[in-house]
């Protein structure tokens, strides 16, 4: 076999290794790069959710603190009619507005909870950037381009819930008639 | 029962704990033990005596399921009420709260007219 028959050959046998390895290496990375970016996507969502959850709770609670200023405007003003007219039946207008004052509290107590919601939003993220940034230093064994193992351990000091939102799926009276109707069948 | 009750407040979320025993302390109960997680909560249960258990679902060491199972599981607390305040509120997961013992649930954000109502259902 003469010199430039050998070299083909080789040629081909090195070109057929290439296109074999080419082959493995896709069906390698294709996993990875699925799940990342299913990962990258989904942690995306999560972060919208957290910026709208933020901002709907807080939008609610600054209109509440807006109410409540002009509640104690009111209340100023009753007791300075009360004073100059030395009218103390005046000072019974305040009630209500204590009782209103009282409503505003409570649901600025009930938009507080967005820390947790959010809290719980943001310990997903933080569990699916983990696991993105693991399967990319996978990669980049298979790739060699690192040559250690490098494992980051998920988020365990945080239980949560990936579904957490302020948005109830089922508003509290759909749970209490699932309730009502678990503890009828005796369950 | 009246509001001199004790309540076991049971939640990883040091806001929830603190919103929760403000709700609790407007309606009137005073006497409110807090733990943050199941576990700390069964040792809670064994150094006092409690009236009512408040748990969370998601939380790290024990979580909600584990902790009602617990307390259903145990002679001296299988008694106490518990109502679950959690986020998590998909049917099959309430059914197994409900099938594990748990006397109510309210889904978080929660009203403390909401939490009332609940523990007047359950206390009369």
């Amino acid at each position: 076999m003469d010199n430039n028959r050998k070299i083909e050959n080789e040629l081909e046998a090195l070109a057929k290794f290439v296109k074999e390895t080419m082959k493995e290496l896709r069906s390698l990375q294709a996993p990875i790069i699925q799940e990342t970016s299913k990962k990258g996507e989904l942690a995306k969502d999560q972060l919208q959710k957290v910026t709208s959850t933020t901002e709907e709770a807080t939008f609610n609670m600054l209109e509440k603190v807006n109410h409540l200023m002009d509640l104690s405007e009111q209340v100023k003003s009753i007791i300075n009619d009360a004073k100059e007219n030395n009218d103390i039946k005046k000072l019974d207008e305040v009630d209500p507005i204590l009782e209103e004052t009282q409503m505003d509290i409570m649901e600025i107590m009930q938009s507080l909870q967005f820390q947790d919601i959010a809290s719980q939003q943001i310990a997903h993220v933080d569990d699916l950037i983990t696991a993105v940034i693991n399967r990319l230093n996978q990669l980049s064994k298979i790739l060699n381009i690192e040559e250690k193992d490098i494992y980051y351990e998920d988020n365990t000091s945080r239980s949560y819930d990936p579904n957490a939102s302020m948005k109830k799926a089922k508003s509290q009276d759909e749970i209490d008639e699932l309730v009502k109707r678990i503890k009828g069948n005796g369950k | 029962m009246g509001t001199d009750i004790t309540i076991l407040l049971v939640d990883d979320s040091g806001t929830m704990r603190k919103i929760e025993k403000m709700s609790l302390g407007k309606l009137g109960y005073k006497n409110i033990i807090e733990a943050e997680n199941g576990k700390v909560g069964l040792q809670k249960l064994e150094e006092n005596k409690v009236d009512l258990i408040i748990s969370d679902w998601n939380m790290p060491e024990m979580n909600g399921l584990q902790f009602v199972n617990a307390v259903r599981a145990d002679e001296r607390f299988k008694d106490i009420p518990i109502i679950m305040l959690t986020t998590v509120n998909t049917e099959q997961e309430i059914i197994t709260i409900m099938q594990a013992g748990a006397n109510a649930f309210i889904n978080k954000p929660f009203t403390p007219e909401k939490l009332k109502e609940k523990i007047d259902e359950i206390l009369g």
